[in-house]
């Protein structure tokens, strides 16, 4: 084994997530929630005309599917920051929703930001833009839970995964 | 000297001179006469003999004890007369001169007494030495009895270590050795090999040795981020058989495209935030990196950046 000094370039686990990893993580929620919810009120409506024999006709209208929907949406986030800390969409990009502090958000944490994520689209985007040029990078719905959002993927795995399936490829293309 | 006046030339004159004690008293007189009567000293300067100071020696002693025995009779005969002491009187007025050639040859004798000696002995030892058998002499010697009287701890006890240690200038001979020539002559793989390590560990009471470690203590002294931050996991990595198991455990094309993706995505954050800081004029190093409890302890190195772009993160 040798030894090196230590490099400059550290891994960037724990540290404040920027924007565009939180924007492909958003997006990626945006679409599971969103297709989620369509399948999963498709397949309450098939149920429901299947037990009932089309005997019971819903009709929500717009204000009651977007009502059901923010529900949804609020589940969606809210209990997943409350458990772990992390979305899917979260997960997939490897950044979790912590403290300021750097403990875990908690439920009450996660039910705040939860419902205080419109803001930042009722404030045209405003409430957006602390991610980019805030020193914690803290959106506004952040600042209100006290919370903020950080790298959680180990980069370093990832990236000794990179040498090793590099070395495998090497020595099976060798062999 | 004989009859015609001619001194001794040899040692068989002197012989003659020396041979019998009746004859002695008549030759040894004639020197002293002729001294008498020439006022020199009896001590040839230049004569035909070999060794004429001996003979003039042999002359003084001679006359000494004709004078002394003299001297005894008469006295004895004599004795305290009036005329006695006048014939004593004349008798040291007489021998005056006798004594004081006396007195010369006396102080010759203390000066040249200590290399006639040497020569003595440096001329007799030889023959001694020859003449003795030193094995002879050493084989009567019973070492071992001598040993048996010899009472070593009374011996060594009466010697004081420390005084002599204390005399001994430790670093004036330790800067005289040449420890490397020292070490160079130990052959450490001859040492480690006579020693048995089975039986050395068989002694070793490793619970009890465990039980007085404080391990928590070893621990606490040990810089464990200091101390991985200097390994190279990379080359760990790269050249171990935890490569291949960190790549057995983890192959898919799933997991490689989400190290992709994610890898992707903090390369651009990184990218933005070198811009934002760049236009705000915001030192990155004074911003904080993370939430305390997170970015606590420095992470470890990542390495050279892999990625085929060049441009990733080394996060």
């Amino acid at each position: 084994m040798t030894t090196v000094e230590a490099d400059a370039s550290l891994s960037q686990q724990g540290h404040y997530a920027g924007a565009v990893t939180r924007l492909a993580a958003f997006v990626v929620d945006q679409a599971v929630s969103a297709t989620s919810f369509a399948a999963g009120t498709a397949v309450v409506a098939w149920v429901l005309a299947l037990v009932s024999s089309d005997r019971v006709d819903i009709h929500l209208g717009a204000a009651g599917v977007g009502l059901l929907y923010a529900v949804w949406a609020f589940a969606y986030l809210a209990y997943p920051w409350a458990v772990s800390g992390k979305t899917p969409g979260m997960a997939l990009m490897g950044i979790r929703v912590v403290r300021a502090d750097g403990d875990d958000a908690g439920g009450r944490r996660a039910a705040v930001r939860a419902i205080t994520l419109p803001l930042g689209f009722l404030t045209f985007g405003l409430g957006f833009a602390p991610i980019v040029l805030g020193r914690r990078r803290r959106a506004l719905h952040d600042v209100l839970a006290g919370t903020v959002v950080v790298y959680a993927w180990d980069a370093r795995a990832a990236h000794w995964r990179f040498l090793a399936r590099r070395n495998e490829g090497g020595a099976a293309g060798a062999g | 000297m004989d009859a015609e006046g001619r001194q001794p030339d040899g040692p068989g004159d002197r012989s003659d001179d020396r041979s019998g004690e009746a004859g002695g008293d008549r030759s040894r007189a004639e020197p002293v006469a002729r001294t008498e009567a020439t006022g020199r000293s009896p001590t040839p300067t230049g004569g035909e003999g070999g060794e004429p100071d001996r003979w003039g020696v042999d002359v003084a002693l001679g006359a000494a004890s004709v004078a002394a025995r003299a001297a005894s009779e008469v006295a004895g005969a004599v004795g305290g007369s009036r005329a006695g002491r006048a014939a004593g009187a004349a008798a040291r007025w007489v021998t005056r001169p006798l004594a004081r050639e006396g007195e010369q040859v006396r102080e010759r004798i203390g000066e040249e007494a200590g290399p006639a000696a040497r020569d003595v002995l440096r001329q007799v030892t030889p023959g001694v030495v020859e003449a003795v058998g030193i094995d002879d002499v050493l084989a009567a010697i019973d070492v071992d009895a001598i040993l048996d009287r010899v009472d070593v701890n009374r011996l060594v006890s009466r010697i004081d270590v420390n005084a002599i240690v204390g005399q001994v200038d430790v670093n004036a001979i330790v800067q005289r050795v040449d420890v490397d020539a020292l070490v160079r002559k130990v052959d450490v793989n001859a040492i480690v090999g006579q020693v048995d390590l089975d039986a050395l560990l068989a002694k070793i009471d490793l619970d009890a040795l465990l039980d007085r470690l404080d391990l928590d203590a070893v621990l606490a002294r040990i810089d464990l981020d200091a101390l991985m931050a200097r390994v190279d996991v990379d080359a760990l990595v790269s050249r171990t058989e935890i490569g291949a198991l960190v790549a057995r455990s983890t192959t898919g094309v799933a997991s490689e495209a989400l190290d992709a993706v994610r890898r992707q995505g903090v390369s651009l954050d990184n990218v933005i935030t070198r811009v934002v800081n760049r236009a705000l004029r915001r030192d990155p190093a004074a911003l904080p990196a993370g939430p305390p409890r997170l970015v606590a302890r420095p992470a470890l190195p990542a390495g050279p950046d892999p990625s085929p772009t060049g441009g990733g993160p080394a996060t």
